[in-house]
């Protein structure tokens, strides 16, 4: 909120300058965003007196006036139809450049010289009157800036009150209170706190009936007549609004406002002659029923609204904005004054929903101090009629549920030091205390606490350690070293995991990117996931944000083709969590995706290559158990159906490898390139074998490659697996060496090494043993020895 | 005469042997001086016409200038050797090496190993969470009402919940492990949270609605942790993390579930805060939130009321790393441009 600093001195009595106030409030209650001089525009603006009126030789509807700015008279062309000789007026001298952009200079206009112009409210930018000229004050000092006047030399202090705070502290009072707190004085309402009640005055106010008492907790109805003498707010308190951003209106509507921003309690104005029946209710809307509001908008209410309704209907919406209908205008005769006090919640909601974010509704928002409605008026009516000249007629008022006793908080001294870890005085803390108007009874290391009404914040005994802690100020809080048990810290295995994983990776290569948890239709429908088994966001940012991602691998590719171009080499892996939804419940699983593109001539072993760093990465991950890599049945729609593989440890599939579709490789520019996808919480729940050592072979092995034709269709596993079946006991290692296609053939070798371990093999029993691998390949899958 | 022209022959084989460079001219040296009609070979063909003094003193003589001589040869030959090869078989040494490629980690996880190495070794356990979280455990449990604007669709992605167990969130803030991990645990217990949080906010320069977060949590029993020890703890970090001393300053500040609530500066570390444009000339970096746990937050957990005590802060890895490594707009983080990357 912004605060006029002159009116926060002038309230808390202050003496600090504006920064170091913001650094006051900064360090004890709020942040402050911004400390700055108010720009007025209004240099070159002066108070000048009308000393002479002359009809304009050549123009019938313009008046030649003799206008003194104090040392001088000078003479300036008028087309104002309320000009007046006595009148003080606000004069632009030549050279000066309106905030309008207008700019003044000495002109002849229509053969008469004019130096200068006698602005109107909205020429200056301080009003909205524009029919006529700026009359100010006859006690207007002549030739003084009107900025002075209207006391526009000061500076906005922009504060962001926390939202616990806003019952106290959005108001200029509010905030001058907490002001003279920290520099320990106690700041009192500048007028007697009497409860208003109707019979007040003269009754004859409307009747009130407060239908939705959930959401209005109090309302207070005064009206006045404004008919017998009309007069405005000062042009001081008229500048200050305007530098807090609000344009003067009309009369009754300013003061209401100013007294928004000195004590927080939103109030509306309706004309009271508007208000059909002379009887209001404060209710719900009927869901259908249409309002049109101030700003001019038509809005359909929900049964969710409260409104203010007279016999017709309803004629503003509670808390937030009038009605058009019933707003004042110039013809105004008597109003309506409603200061009430409505449920946040509600308010905000209502809000939101019609899009209306008006400072009423802020301050509801966040909270108004309940007391307002029963002891403003008491400070409103008199002003109302010293300021404005207006009757006050009387009022109603409505309080619902009965006001809390005072509230009370037992707090035992110690507290402070356990929890805040310092020692502050006791005198030291009553005081404190004291000077936020908190009531201190003592017994002992006990306190009992009042709390006033406008510090709703306050409610058990963390809260009085919180106010304690900030007014002495967190800066005397010295660290300290906790004495604590030394207790191991638990280990974290899929934290352990990724790091190696990652690191691995990095070491074959592979940069690590970091994309969005979630994607569009294109990816999902790359991911090979079903619909139904991907989570959808209920308010994505755009489309292609909408679904929670089930696989790393469509963004990763989506990356490598936004990177083809930047290097001639492209390693990805990405680690992240991927989205499932499983029956009724959302699930998580970490994953680790790796991408692999290649200069072109690498690129027809680009499978090979991947999945060997992927074996390797298993390897270092500490799998020693079989990996098989089985064909996909159903793969991502991305990956080529013939040179995709599924990942199967243990019967459990572990992830994905492939290359990329030709389309997809088209999509993504020439360039092959191969993705594989694993999980990690699959991973990390393999059984790792404990390990021992084997003993060393004592004796020698005999080596022996062999190679085998085998039809196309054999693959190599196939064949290692029925070698590995024939060979023992004598068979100690198989290791796959080449395979090359020739026709509809293929050619598979493999080392292997023979030996015992109690002996050294004879040549006749390595052979015997090659002999009856070659016989069971040539049963099993028609391999031929190749020669 | 006999000792003399020993004594000249060894001196001028050596000297010749190292001058030597190739291996025709080798060739002939070791004929001239080792070889069967060398001058040596010569002188003691000639012993048995010698005196039996002189032959006693030249003998010996004679045997150990072949000894040297043999000696210069041998490393003559090995030099001869070694420069062929030299020349023969040269290479510029100058070509770049082929350099196997050198992957990068990303600038987030090589800090988030950084901060979990810290706290690691004050005993702090690094704790995991769910990025998709319930409504409850992201904000009931954390003591945000219901119609707390935070809640609002404009400010929360929300998951469409239809057919689900609960209507879920992904989670705006790393504190949501808070009362899960308490449901599990008992006090005293010190962990950091580190992960992915989500604003439903319009991506800039300086906005993104996916960031990194750090949480970390202290808890004993009522008293034993206080404010003093979090000033202690959060110094701590900073001075590591940073590698220099850094100043706390906690400012007033309210969140629904820590109470005292403070917002974080640190002393500002690139001007050292003396006032540069990164501080806004304040000397101060805003980092984060923090305070003592809510007792209510203890009650949603299941924990006694008034029986612990704690402290809870989270700060911005994103905003840390932006920091630390100058980057300007924030969106370079999530964007996977290998440019950015192969930087770190």
């Amino acid at each position: 909120m912004k605060f006029s600093y002159n009116w926060l001195t002038e309230l808390s009595g202050t003496k600090k300058s504006p920064e170091e106030l913001a650094e006051l409030l900064l360090t004890h209650s709020f942040e402050v965003e911004e400390v700055r001089p108010y720009e007025h525009g209004l240099s070159g603006v002066v108070v000048g007196e009308v000393v002479a009126i002359a009809p304009h030789p050549n123009a019938d509807r313009l008046r030649v006036a003799q206008v003194s700015t104090g040392e001088e008279s000078r003479q300036i062309v008028c087309g104002a139809p309320n000009i007046a000789v006595g009148q003080k007026v606000a004069v632009v001298m030549p050279g000066t450049k309106l905030q309008n952009g207008m700019e003044i200079e000495a002109a002849e206009i229509r053969g008469a010289s004019s130096l200068g112009m006698i602005a109107s409210e909205e020429e200056l930018g301080i009003g909205q009157g524009k029919e006529g000229i700026v009359v100010l004050p006859p006690d207007s000092p002549v030739g003084s800036p009107l900025a002075t006047l209207l006391g526009l030399d000061d500076v906005i202090v922009d504060v962001k009150i926390l939202p616990n705070r806003g019952r106290d502290a959005l108001s200029h009072f509010g905030l001058a209170r907490e002001i003279s707190a920290l520099e320990g004085r106690i700041l009192d309402l500048p007028f007697p706190q009497e409860r208003f009640s109707s019979e007040q005055g003269v009754r004859d106010a409307f009747t009130l009936s407060v239908e939705a008492k959930s959401a209005c907790l109090f309302y207070a109805g005064l009206l006045f007549d404004l008919s017998t003498e009309k007069k405005s707010i000062s042009l001081e308190m008229k500048g200050r609004m305007l530098m807090l951003g609000h344009h003067s209106l009309f009369p009754a509507v300013d003061l209401a406002q100013y007294y928004s921003l000195l004590y927080g309690q939103p109030m509306h104005v309706f004309d009271a002659d508007k208000i059909s029946g002379r009887s209001l209710s404060v209710r719900f809307a009927h869901p259908g029923e249409v309002l049109t509001v101030l700003s001019g908008h038509e809005i359909t209410l929900s049964g969710e609204d409260i409104v203010i309704a007279d016999s017709k209907g309803p004629i503003a919406l509670a808390g937030i904005s009038g009605g058009k209908e019933s707003a004042v205008s110039e013809e105004t005769k008597s109003v309506w004054v409603e200061m009430a006090n409505f449920d946040p919640a509600v308010i905000r909601r209502s809000r939101v929903r019609h899009g209306l974010p008006t400072a009423a509704a802020y301050l509801f928002e966040h909270g108004v101090d309940p007391i307002w409605p029963a002891i403003l008026p008491s400070s409103l009516i008199p002003s109302f009629e010293k300021t404005l000249g207006a009757q006050y007629k009387g009022g109603v008022r409505y309080q619902g549920s009965e006001e809390k006793e005072k509230r009370v908080i037992h707090f035992s001294f110690d507290r402070i030091e356990s929890t805040l870890g310092i020692v502050i005085p006791k005198e030291k803390v009553i005081s404190l205390l004291r000077g936020l108007s908190i009531g201190v009874e003592m017994s002992g290391e006990e306190m009992t606490l009042s709390i006033p009404s406008f510090r709703s914040d306050l409610l058990d005994e963390v809260d009085i350690i919180e106010e304690i802690g900030r007014v002495y100020g967190y800066e005397h809080i010295s660290p300290s070293i906790p004495l604590v048990p030394l207790l191991l810290s638990e280990e974290n295995k899929e934290e352990q995991m990724s790091r190696v994983a990652l690191s691995e990776c990095a070491a074959l290569g592979f940069d690590e990117i970091m994309t969005y948890s979630f994607y569009g239709k294109e990816e999902r429908e790359e991911s090979g996931v079903p619909l139904d088994e991907h989570l959808r966001l209920r308010n994505p940012m755009n489309p292609d944000q909408a679904y929670m991602r089930a696989k790393l691998l469509p963004m990763l590719f989506r990356k490598m083709r936004e990177n083809m171009y930047r290097s001639e080499s492209l390693r990805l892996v990405e680690r992240g969590k991927v989205f499932f939804r499983e029956g009724a419940a959302p699930r998580e699983e970490d994953h680790l995706a790796l991408a692999l593109s290649e200069k072109e001539s690498d690129a027809s072993e680009i499978f090979f290559r991947l999945k060997g760093m992927a074996e390797h990465l298993l390897e270092v991950l500490r799998i020693d158990t079989e990996i098989a890599f089985v064909h996909a049945k159903s793969a991502p729609s991305f990956f080529h159906p013939g040179k995709t593989a599924q990942v199967v440890v243990e019967g459990k599939v572990i992830g994905i490898i492939g290359e990329a579709h030709p389309d997809c490789m088209k999509k993504f520019g020439a360039r092959k390139m191969a993705g594989a996808e694993f999980s990690l919480d699959a991973i990390r729940d393999l059984s790792l074998r404990p390990r021992s050592m084997r003993p060393l072979p004592k004796f020698p092995f005999v080596t022996r490659d062999i190679s085998l034709r085998v039809p196309e269709a054999v693959t190599v596993a196939s064949l290692e697996e029925v070698i590995r079946r024939a060979g023992p006991p004598l068979l100690k290692e198989c290791v796959f060496f080449d395979v090359y296609e020739k026709g509809r053939e293929k050619n598979i070798s493999f080392r292997l090494a023979f030996g015992a371990a109690d002996r050294t093999i004879e040549k006749t029993e390595s052979d015997h043993a090659f002999e009856h691998i070659v016989e069971e390949a040539e049963s099993v899958l028609g391999a031929q020895l190749s020669l | 005469m006999v000792k003399e022209n020993i004594a000249r022959i060894i001196e001028e084989g050596k000297e010749a042997f190292a001058l030597a460079t190739e291996e025709m001219v080798f060739a002939e040296l070791e004929k001239k001086y080792l070889g069967r009609k060398s001058d040596l070979s010569d002188i003691l063909k000639g012993l048995k016409d010698l005196s039996p003094e002189e032959k006693r003193e030249a003998g010996p003589l004679a045997n150990e200038g072949r000894l040297v001589l043999e000696r210069a040869a041998e490393e003559a030959r090995t030099r001869i050797a070694s420069f062929k090869l030299a020349s023969e078989e040269h290479i510029d040494i100058t070509v770049p090496g082929r350099k196997p490629a050198v992957g990068h980690l990303h600038p987030i996880t090589r800090l988030t190993h950084e901060v979990e190495d810290i706290f690691s070794t004050l005993g702090f356990s690094v704790v995991g969470g769910q990025e998709v979280e319930t409504e409850f455990y992201n904000f009931d449990a954390l003591n945000i009402p219901s119609d707390h604007p935070a809640r609002d669709m404009q400010d929360t992605f929300w998951i469409d919940s239809e057919g689900l167990d609960s209507q879920y969130v992904l989670r705006t803030h790393t504190s949501s492990v808070q009362v899960r991990y308490m449901e599990a645990h008992t006090p005293p217990f010190r962990i950091v949270i580190p992960g992915r949080a989500f604003r439903n906010e319009a991506t800039d320069a300086s906005h993104e609605h996916t960031y990194h977060q750090f949480e970390c949590l202290m808890v004993d029993e009522r008293g034993k942790v206080t404010v003093a020890h979090f000033k202690h703890i959060a110094e701590m970090f900073f001075r590591e993390f940073f590698g220099r001393d850094v100043k706390v300053r906690l400012r007033p500040s309210f969140f629904p579930f820590t109470e005292p609530s403070f917002e974080f500066d640190i002393s500002c570390i690139l001007c050292d805060a003396k006032g540069c444009p990164v501080c806004k000339q304040s000397g101060w970096l805003e980092i984060g939130g923090a305070g003592m746990i809510h007792q209510k937050v203890f009650e949603k957990a299941g924990y006694d009321a008034g029986k612990y005590q704690g402290f809870a802060w989270g700060f911005g890895l994103t905003r840390l790393a932006m920091m630390k490594y100058g980057v300007t707009d924030i969106r370079l983080f999530m964007d996977g441009d290998i440019r950015f990357i192969r930087q770190f």
